[in-house]
């Protein structure tokens, strides 16, 4: 943007001339009145920025033809998506929310899961005991190479017998309804839960019903665009066979005249 | 009655959803737009949208009226537009022409712009869109925030934590690239934009 000075009048001489900064204020004209004032007087002596701010200003014109394709937003908060936190009030997280903000691992576990997470535990533990127990044999003959370790064929019978047991009693644990007080504990959950389930239900047939509807209106719009282009491109080809239609009928006809005109003076 | 933001954010905070969802009324296609000139992809940035207006929400109890609800907002979009920006690493803006539905241009125009004056419109706007995604993200943002939202330099310098002598600069270098590639990509685009806005 800066030129020699040779090139530049002598009024052009200014703090402002080749400054991107004093350039981009003038052209959105964003900046103290008499920064302005004093920019413009410049600009008005100054060849290169007025060439600058021109070009500038005609890619700023280009821009302002881009625009975003519209699109439904009809964005909505429901007072289940979050609570905000009146200073007067207890707030009441919904489920969601709640759910959403706590960390799974934090999130509280039915009785019954967590009765059998203890059994399940309880199982593994016995079953590393009775793992222990056994290895003390295993390893005394590793000194024995090529005897076979001999455990005690007692306890290994009882272990079994117990994880057996124990699975039998986790299968029936597991295969057994809730116990009704935890039920009747979490039941205001559920109910709260099944409300929001219900609730969001109707929201998204809701928004299927309404998408439906705006690519409905999409494609027929579309249809209906199409089928000015097609007409257009329709008129355009029909003209341009009837252009080379009459071009050649056109051709053919002095062509005709032509050995008309031959035949009559062979004739003559 | 039409209330401001600021009386609309206090209802609000005192769980009035119906205050806040007239804020979401009068800010989603702001907030909308400049997510789509961002991050270029229109489901993401209705999805940057709806999330900014959650976050917004949640946040509610926090924001003590220290900076304009609209600055607010901005900064939150922004904010998730970066985060969605690294997350994907790749380019913001898509840069297929095709991309651009004419229908939706059609209805954007209304029913009395010519089928021509869609197809010139909507070559012009992928250009454009082609052409922010050589900028880097700060000039970009600089760009849209100022050409498409209108915001003061020093708005733009607040919401960009940067100073003011900054954005001007970005804004400076932003334009000069973006001039550069239109010129190649149009040869005459002064005559295309007034063509367009003609109708």
């Amino acid at each position: 943007m800066k030129k020699d000075p040779e090139d530049r009048k002598p009024l052009s001489r200014s703090p402002y001339c080749g400054d991107p900064g004093a350039l981009v204020s003038y052209l959105y004209n964003d900046g103290s009145p008499d920064e302005l004032a004093s920019i413009a007087a410049h600009v008005q002596t100054c060849d290169s920025c007025t060439s600058e701010l021109a070009a500038l200003g005609d890619t700023r014109e280009v821009l302002s033809g881009w625009s975003p394709p519209p699109t439904e937003l009809g964005l909505t908060l429901s007072s289940s998506d979050a609570l905000p936190v009146a200073a007067a009030t207890i707030p009441v997280p919904s489920l969601t929310a709640a759910v959403a903000e706590v960390p799974w691992w934090r999130q509280s576990t039915p009785v019954w899961m967590q009765a059998v997470a203890a059994s399940m535990v309880f199982a593994a533990g016995m079953a590393i005991g009775t793992g222990r127990g056994a290895a003390p044999v295993a390893s005394n003959s590793v000194a024995e190479a090529g005897q076979p370790a001999a455990t005690p064929p007692k306890a290994e019978s009882v272990s079994r017998r117990e994880l057996a047991d124990l699975e039998q009693r986790l299968r029936t644990e597991l295969a057994r309804p809730a116990p009704a007080p935890v039920q009747t504990a979490s039941r205001a959950d559920d109910e709260a839960l099944m409300k929001r389930i219900h609730s969001l239900l109707t929201e998204s047939e809701e928004r299927q019903r309404s998408e439906l509807a705006l690519r409905t209106a999409q494609v027929l719009r579309d249809a209906e665009i199409q089928r000015k282009v097609d007409m257009a491109t329709l008129q355009q080809n029909i003209g341009q066979i009837q252009g080379t239609t009459g071009a050649e009928l056109k051709q053919q006809r002095e062509l005709y005249n032509m050995l008309m005109n031959r035949a009559g003076l062979i004739a003559k | 009655m039409t209330w401001t933001d600021e009386e609309l954010v206090a209802r609000s905070r005192t769980g009035d959803m119906d205050s806040f969802n007239q804020l979401i009324l009068r800010w989603e296609r702001p907030i909308y737009a400049l997510a789509y000139r961002v991050i270029g992809q229109e489901e993401d940035a209705r999805d940057v949208a709806q999330e900014t207006f959650l976050r917004a929400f949640r946040a509610l109890p926090g924001f003590k009226g220290q900076a304009k609800f609209s600055s607010w907002i901005y900064r939150i979009a922004l904010n998730l537009c970066r985060d969605w920006i690294r997350r994907k690493r790749r380019t913001p803006v898509s840069p297929l022409p095709d991309d651009v539905d004419i229908s939706e241009l059609a209805a954007e125009q209304g029913p009395s712009e010519s089928v021509e004056d869609l197809v010139a419109r909507r070559e012009l706007s992928a250009v454009v869109e082609e052409a922010m995604t050589l900028l880097p993200e700060e000039q970009r943002t600089a760009v849209i925030l100022k050409e498409y939202h209108g915001m003061t330099f020093q708005e733009i310098a607040d919401l960009q934590g940067c100073p003011l002598s900054t954005v001007k600069t970005r804004l400076y270098q932003g334009l000069s690239v973006l001039r550069k590639h239109l010129k190649d990509r149009i040869p005459s685009p002064m005559e295309q934009a007034v063509r367009v806005r003609e109708h």
